[in-house]
């Protein structure tokens, strides 16, 4: 039988969610704190959109942690 | 033989202008399904503009692709909307065609989005 190998992309993993709850934030505070639309925010919080590495690190400033600590790289199948 | 895109656009809209200025009502029929379609585009493209959220770097490209698929409809309907008759009504289906387009592009993402 034929079946289609289904590629994922290679995608970032975050843990903006967790470190939001912890600073007791709405995704609208964030999304004002860092420039950009509170659907960006859930977006990202869903891990259905990877940010930009300027965003990234914009994120990981605001909450004073390393960039490596919010997001991961994570390799999609090929 | 090769029919050129004149031809090609007479034989599919000259029976609708036929029909159109058969009587008053017809034509009324034409033009206010027109705007009624203007109007479901506008208000498409309003909710998921909304919905989707301010400029930032996600959704300019959202937008920008949304952009270009109304570009691409402009041209299209351009080239097979004649343009020797009915032009305004014509002109008229043309953007609320495109706007319904980027309107239904705009709810895709959006979908697939939230899932």
């Amino acid at each position: 039988m034929l079946t289609l190998k289904k590629e994922v992309e290679d995608y970032v993993e975050n843990k903006v969610y967790e470190y939001r709850v912890l600073k007791r934030m709405t995704q609208k505070d964030l999304a004002d704190a860092v420039g950009v639309s509170k659907q960006t925010i859930f977006v990202m919080e869903k891990n259905n959109y990877s940010p930009s590495l300027i965003l990234a690190f914009r994120i990981a400033d605001f909450f004073d942690v390393d960039v490596n600590d919010i997001f991961t790289y994570v390799k999609g199948s090929d | 033989m090769w029919k050129s895109s004149t031809e090609i656009s007479n034989s599919i809209f000259y029976p609708l202008k036929i029909w159109a200025e058969e009587t008053s009502g017809n034509w009324n029929m034409l033009v206010g399904s027109g705007f009624v379609l203007v109007l479901l585009g506008v208000l498409l493209l309003y909710v998921y503009i909304k919905r989707i959220g301010k400029a930032d770097e996600r959704t300019n490209q959202i937008y920008l692709n949304s952009a270009s698929i109304m570009l691409c409809g402009v041209v299209l309907f351009d080239l097979i909307f004649p343009k020797e008759y009915m032009w305004q009504i014509f002109f008229l289906f043309k953007y609320a065609f495109v706007f319904i387009a980027a309107g239904i592009y705009l709810a895709v993402r959006y979908k697939k989005e939230l899932s």
